[in-house]
C-alpha cells in the first residue's frame, strides 16, 4: 500500500509543480493547485520521517520539527524583524536597501524631554490621536471584557448546578456567537445598530410604549444614532464584543466546574451552605487557575481588537471623531496609509504588545497568589 | 442523639427502576447500626435519603421524633463522611472542620475550641494547618470524621468510609471507629459492603438487596439464624455450603435429611418445627463441618486444600454431584488429605440451617 | 443531586438566562430574515420580523456586487480544509511525540511552543507582510494556510488527549513488532484519536473559515478574497445594499452554523476537557 502512495505522491507532485509553473487562471485551478501542494507537503514529510527517523531518539525531534519550521519562519523571524524595523524608516515598496535609520527625537516639554526616545516611537506617540486611540482600547477592552468574566462564571455555575434539561442547547445558544465569523457579526449590528432602521432602536420603541417606561428614547426623534454619533460608539462595539465572548468564558468556566467532584457540593450542602455560600467560599477559590487562564485570554484578545471595531465604524480612522480607533487600527493606518512610516506602525506593534506582556504579569501575579499555600501530597 | 425512624421508604430515580421499595426501619438512640449489601441495592441511596440529598419517592423519615422530609440536610441535624472524603482543598484541615459553624456565625472562639476538641480526638491536632493536598489517605479520613463531629450532629452518617483505604489501615481505621463510638455515643449509620466491616462495627446489621431490606439483626443473630438465602451466603467467608436435601424422617428433635447420593445427615430441628415437604436446602457453614468416616456423613473426594496457617479450608466434591463443598478446620489439620481422597464431612449438632423452597429459612432452633 | 423547590430567585435566573440565550441567537435570526427582504423593507421602521420573498432579488444583487462569489466561497473552503487537514496531521504528530517520548529539551520546547499561544496575532501583521513578499507567497492562499498548518493550541489539545486514551503498553507492543517509529503513529496512534481530532478539526477549521486578519494582510486581489473579506467589501457608506450583505453573511455563517448544531456537544466536550487539564 506504502508503495502505492508513494509511487503516486511523485507523480501528483509533478503534475501540480508543472501546473504551478504553468500559472493557474481559474479558481479550480488555484485550488487544485493548492490542494495539490498541500497534500504533497503532507506526504514529503511522511516519506521524509520513515527515512530520518530510525530510532527512537531522533523520532520526537522530527516529530515536533514542523511547528519550528514554521515557527520560525512565520513567527520568530518576522517578529524580530520588525522589532528591528521599529527602529528605521523604510518604505517597503522601495526595496530593502532603502531602510534607513530613524535617529531619536526628544519631546519637547515636560521632564521627561531630556531622554532620547527612538524616532519611530516619539513620532507614533506624539500623534494627535494616539491618546485617543490608547483611550478607546482601555475603555472597549475593559467595558467588554469585565461583563464577559462577570456574566460568564455565574453563568456557568448556574448551567453546572441547576440548568439540567435545557442545558446543552442554552449553552449552544450561548457559544453561538463565538464560533461565527467577525465580519458577519460586525455587519449585522451595524444593520442592528442603524439609527433609523435599526432593530435595537425599533425594540426601544416598543418598550416605551410600556407604561412607565416612556423616558427610554424613541420615536423618529429620539432614535440614538449609536454609529453616527461619539458618545455610542464605544459602548456598541463593547457590546458586540461581549455579546461574541461571553459564551466563550462561560464555557471555560462551566469546564473548570466540571472538574470539581459532585461530592464536594454535597459536603458543602451538609455543613450548610446557601447558594451563594457554596460559590463564594467553595467554588470561587478552586476556579482560580481558570480565571488566571481566562482573564489572560480576554487582555491578550481585548487589547487588540480590531475586526470588529474596523468593520463596525466601516474605516481604519475608527469612524466618527476617531472615537472608534482602537490601538491596532491606529497601527494598521500606519501601514496602509502612511507608505513612508512602516518603521512607525511596527513601533505601535511593539509597544502594545509591551502593554499586553505587562497586563498579563500583573493578571497572573493576581490570581497566582495561592502557589504557597499548596503543599506536596 | 436522636432516633431514626423510616417508614415505607420508596425511591424510583426519574425514568429509572425501582431502587428501594417498602424500606421500614427502626433506628434506636446511639446505636451503631450497618447497611450492608452487594453493589446497586440501594444502601449508599437510602443513606442519602436519610441525610437529605436525595428526596424519597415515598415514605417518611423521622430523626428524633421530628419528620424530616422537607427539612434540608443542614438543619437535619445529621452530618455525612463521604466516600472519597470530600475535603475542601483550599482550605486547611482547621477551616475544613469549622466551615460549617463558620457558615452558621458562630464566633471564632467557639469554632476554635470545638475544632480543637474534635481534633484532640482523632488526634490530628498536628496536622490543622495543613492543606489535604498534603495529608494521607488515612488522615484526611480523620479529617472528614472531623468535620461530621465539630456539627454535633444527633446522627452520624457514614458512606463507605475504609473503602478508599489500604487493607492494614482499614482494620486500624475499624478500630478506631468503633472506640469512637463508644466515646461519643452517637447514633451511627454506616455503609459498607464489606461484611467483615459490617459484622464488627455494628449493634445491628440492616442488609439490602436489590432495594430492599433482607433482615435486620445484630451481627451474631443473622449469623446463626439468617432469613434467607441471601444472607445465609452473604455473610461469613467461605461461604455457607448449600445443598439440596429432602426429609426422609424425624424423630423427636431430630430431623434425617439425605443429600443426593452423598449420604444422610442427621441435624437438630425443634419438635414443634414445620417442616414442609418437597425439596430443601440444607445450609451448614465451613467452620461447622467436621470430617469424619464417609459412611457416618457425606461422602465427597478432596479436590483442593488451602491452608491458611490459623485454619485449613478443604473443598471436596460431592459424591453423585459436581458440587463442591467447603469445609474450614481449625489450625493445620490436613489429617494426611491429598487431592482425590475420599471423605466424609458431616455437621456440628445446632448449626445447620434449613432453607425451603422460595429460600425462606425454616425456623428449627 | 437533590432536586431544589424552585425559588423565585432560581425562577428569575432562569427566565433571564432563556432572554440572554435569545440574545445571543437574535441577530443571526434577523440576519436570514433581512437575506430574504428587499431594501424598502429592511429600512422600514420597525424592521421585518418575518421571512420575506426577496430572496433571489437579493441573490441577483449579491452576485452582482460579488461576481465571484461562488470563488470567494471556494477559496475559503479550500483554505480552510487544506489548513484543518495539515494541522490535524501535523499536530498529532507533534502531540504524540510529546506524549509518548522522552528527549531532551522536551520540557523546554513545550513551553516555548505553549508560550506562542501568547504572542498577540497583530504583532505578526506587518512581518507576516513582508515575508510572504519576499517569499513571493504575496496573494496567494498558500500564505494562508501554510503559517497556520501547526498551531500550538492543537499540539497542547492533542498531547493531553493522546496521554490519556492512548496507553504506553501499545507503543511499545507496536515497536516489538517491528514498526518503525513512524508506522506506530500512523496504524497505531492515529486511529485511536478519533474524538480528538474531530475537536481540533472542528476547531481549526472554524477559525480559519473564520480568519479575516489574515486574508486582510495577504491578499490584494479582489477575485481571490476569501469569504468575509469579499463581504467587507459590499460596505458603502452610502447605500449599503443590505439584504445581499445579510445573504452574504448568512453564506459566511450557515455552514458553520450547521457544523455547529451537529457537534456541538463534542465540540463543547473537547474543549472542556483538555482545559480542565490546563
Amino acid at each position: 500500500m506504502w508503495q502505492l502512495v508513494w509511487h503516486a505522491s511523485f507523480v501528483a507532485g509533478g503534475v501540480l509543480i508543472g501546473w504551478y509553473i504553468a500559472r493557474p487562471e481559474t479558481v479550480v485551478q488555484t485550488m487544485l493547485r493548492g490542494f495539490g501542494l498541500g497534500f504533497i507537503l503532507g506526504l514529503l514529510f511522511a516519506w521524509l520521517i520513515p527515512w530520518l527517523v530510525q530510532d527512537k531518539k531522533t523520532a520526537p525531534y522530527v516529530f515536533v520539527s514542523p511547528f519550528f519550521i514554521l515557527f520560525f519562519t512565520f513567527g520568530v523571524f518576522p517578529i524580530l524583524f520588525s522589532l528591528f524595523l521599529s527602529f528605521q524608516r523604510w518604505d517597503p515598496t522601495t526595496g530593502l536597501a532603502a531602510i534607513r535609520f530613524a535617529g531619536w527625537e526628544r519631546f519637547e516639554t515636560g521632564w521627561i524631554s531630556w531622554l532620547p526616545i527612538p524616532g519611530n516611537y516619539h513620532y507614533a506617540v506624539t500623534d494627535r490621536n494616539f491618546g485617543k486611540a490608547a483611550w478607546n482600547t482601555l475603555f472597549i477592552a475593559v467595558a467588554s471584557g469585565v461583563p464577559q468574566h462577570i456574566v460568564g462564571m455565574p453563568l456557568a455555575y448556574f448551567f453546572h448546578t441547576s440548568y439540567k434539561r435545557f442545558r446543552n442547547l442554552v449553552t449552544g445558544a450561548w457559544f453561538l456567537p463565538f464560533i461565527t465569523s467577525s465580519v458577519a457579526i460586525s455587519l449585522i449590528f451595524t444593520s442592528l445598530f442603524s439609527q433609523h432602521f435599526g432593530v435595537l432602536n425599533a425594540a426601544l420603541d416598543s418598550l416605551a410604549q410600556i407604561p412607565g417606561l416612556g423616558w427610554l428614547p424613541h420615536g423618529q426623534d429620539g432614535h440614538i444614532n449609536w454609529l453616527g454619533r461619539a458618545p455610542y460608539v464605544k459602548p456598541a462595539i463593547s457590546f458586540v464584543v461581549w455579546w461574541r465572548y461571553v459564551g466563550w468564558n462561560t464555557v471555560l468556566y462551566l469546564s473548570a466546574l466540571q472538574a470539581i467532584s459532585a461530592e464536594l457540593f454535597e459536603a458543602a450542602e451538609m455543613d450548610g451552605a446557601t447558594r451563594w455560600q457554596t460559590f463564594s467560599r467553595v467554588v470561587l477559590p478552586l476556579l482560580r487557575p481558570m480565571m488566571l487562564f481566562a482573564v489572560t485570554l480576554t487582555i491578550i484578545g481585548n487589547f487588540q481588537l480590531f475586526e470588529e471595531p474596523f468593520i463596525i465604524t466601516n474605516s481604519a480612522a475608527g469612524g466618527v471623531e476617531y472615537s472608534g480607533m482602537t490601538a491596532a487600527m491606529f497601527m494598521y493606518r500606519y501601514m496602509i496609509e502612511y507608505p513612508d512610516e512602516y518603521g512607525t506602525a511596527c513601533a505601535i506593534s511593539w509597544m502594545l504588545f509591551v502593554v499586553i506582556a505587562l497586563l498579563t504579569w500583573v493578571n497572573q501575579l493576581v490570581f497566582s497568589r495561592n502557589r504557597e499555600s499548596e503543599g506536596v501530597a | 442523639m436522636a432516633s431514626v425512624r423510616l417508614n415505607g421508604i420508596d425511591k424510583t430515580f426519574g425514568d429509572g427502576p425501582k431502587v428501594l421499595t417498602g424500606v421500614n426501619l427502626e433506628i434506636k438512640d446511639g446505636e451503631f447500626v450497618v447497611f450492608v449489601g452487594p453493589s446497586g441495592c440501594g444502601k449508599s441511596t437510602l443513606l442519602r435519603i436519610i441525610a437529605g440529598l436525595e428526596e424519597a419517592t415515598a415514605g417518611e423519615i423521622y430523626i428524633g421524633d421530628e419528620l424530616a422530609n422537607d427539612i434540608p440536610p443542614a438543619k437535619r441535624g445529621t452530618a455525612m463522611v463521604f466516600q472519597s472524603y470530600a475535603l475542601y482543598p483550599h482550605m486547611t484541615v482547621a477551616e475544613n472542620m469549622g466551615f460549617s459553624l463558620k457558615l452558621a456565625g458562630r464566633p471564632k472562639a467557639e469554632i476554635k475550641q470545638a475544632v480543637q476538641r474534635a481534633a484532640e480526638i482523632l488526634q490530628i491536632t498536628q496536622l490543622l494547618e495543613r492543606t489535604p493536598r498534603q495529608l494521607s489517605g488515612g488522615q484526611r479520613q480523620r479529617v472528614a470524621i472531623g468535620r461530621a463531629i465539630v456539627r454535633k450532629p444527633k446522627v452520624f452518617l457514614f458512606d463507605e468510609p475504609l473503602s478508599n483505604l489500604d487493607a492494614a489501615l482499614r482494620v486500624q481505621m475499624r478500630i478506631e471507629l468503633s472506640k469512637l463510638h463508644d466515646e461519643l455515643g452517637s447514633t451511627m449509620i454506616y455503609v459498607t459492603h464489606d461484611q467483615v466491616e459490617a459484622m464488627t462495627l455494628g449493634d445491628r446489621i440492616v442488609v439490602l438487596n436489590g432495594g430492599i431490606v433482607e433482615q435486620v439483626g445484630s451481627p451474631l443473630d443473622l449469623y446463626d439464624h439468617p432469613a434467607n438465602l441471601f444472607v445465609a451466603t452473604f455473610l461469613g467467608s467461605p461461604k455457607m455450603n448449600l445443598l439440596k436435601a429432602q426429609t426422609t424422617g424425624r424423630k423427636g428433635n431430630e430431623l434425617t435429611l439425605r443429600v443426593g447420593d452423598a449420604g444422610q445427615v442427621g441435624i437438630n430441628a425443634k419438635g414443634d418445627a414445620a417442616i414442609p415437604d418437597g425439596e430443601l436446602t440444607l445450609g451448614m457453614r465451613p467452620e461447622h463441618l467436621v470430617l469424619c468416616k464417609p459412611e457416618e456423613g457425606l461422602r465427597g473426594k478432596v479436590d483442593l486444600i488451602e491452608e491458611l496457617g490459623d485454619s485449613t479450608v478443604i473443598y471436596s466434591e460431592l459424591a453423585g454431584t459436581s458440587q463442591i463443598i467447603a469445609a474450614k478446620l481449625q489450625g493445620h489439620q490436613r489429617n494426611g488429605l491429598r487431592a482425590g481422597d475420599p471423605i466424609g464431612v458431616k455437621p456440628l449438632p445446632g448449626t445447620s440451617n434449613l432453607f425451603d423452597g422460595n429460600g425462606k429459612a425454616i425456623t428449627i432452633k | 443531586m437533590r432536586t431544589r423547590k424552585y425559588s423565585a430567585g432560581v425562577i428569575a435566573a432562569y427566565v433571564l438566562i432563556g432572554i440572554g440565550a435569545l440574545m445571543m441567537v437574535a441577530p443571526f435570526y434577523f440576519m436570514f430574515v433581512f437575506a430574504t427582504r428587499r431594501q424598502g423593507e429592511i429600512l422600514d421602521m420597525p424592521p421585518p420580523m418575518m421571512f420575506g420573498w426577496a430572496l433571489e432579488q437579493n441573490w441577483n444583487l449579491l452576485q452582482q456586487r460579488l461576481p465571484h462569489f461562488w470563488a470567494h466561497f471556494g477559496y475559503s473552503v479550500y483554505v480552510a480544509v487544506v489548513q484543518t487537514g495539515l494541522q490535524l496531521f501535523f499536530c498529532s504528530l507533534a502531540g504524540f511525540a510529546f506524549a509518548m517520548y522522552t528527549f531532551r529539551f522536551k520540557k523546554q520546547l513545550f513551553a516555548v511552543i505553549l508560550s506562542t499561544m501568547l504572542i498577540p496575532p497583530f504583532l505578526g501583521m506587518i512581518p507576516t507582510f513582508l515575508v510572504m513578499k519576499w517569499v513571493g507567497l504575496l496573494d496567494t492562499h498558500v500564505a494562508l494556510w501554510l503559517p497556520g498548518a501547526v498551531g500550538a493550541l492543537g499540539i497542547f489539545l492533542m498531547r493531553q488527549y493522546i496521554s490519556s486514551a492512548v496507553p504506553k503498553e501499545l507503543i511499545e507492543a507496536a515497536r516489538a513488532d517491528g514498526c518503525s517509529e513512524f508506522r506506530i503513529y500512523w496504524n497505531v496512534v492515529l486511529p485511536l484519536l478519533g474524538p480528538a481530532l474531530g475537536t481540533l478539526g472542528l476547531i481549526t477549521f472554524i477559525g480559519s473559515w473564520n480568519n479575516f486578519l489574515g486574508p486582510l494582510i495577504v491578499l490584494q486581489t479582489h477575485e481571490k478574497f476569501t469569504l468575509p473579506l469579499a463581504l467587507r467589501t459590499m460596505q458603502d457608506p452610502q447605500n449599503t445594499p443590505w439584504g445581499a450583505v445579510m445573504l452574504g453573511a448568512s453564506a459566511a455563517v450557515l455552514p458553520l452554523i450547521i457544523l455547529f448544531v451537529f457537534s456541538s456537544r463534542r465540540l463543547i466536550a473537547g474543549l472542556t476537557a483538555g482545559a480542565i487539564k490546563g
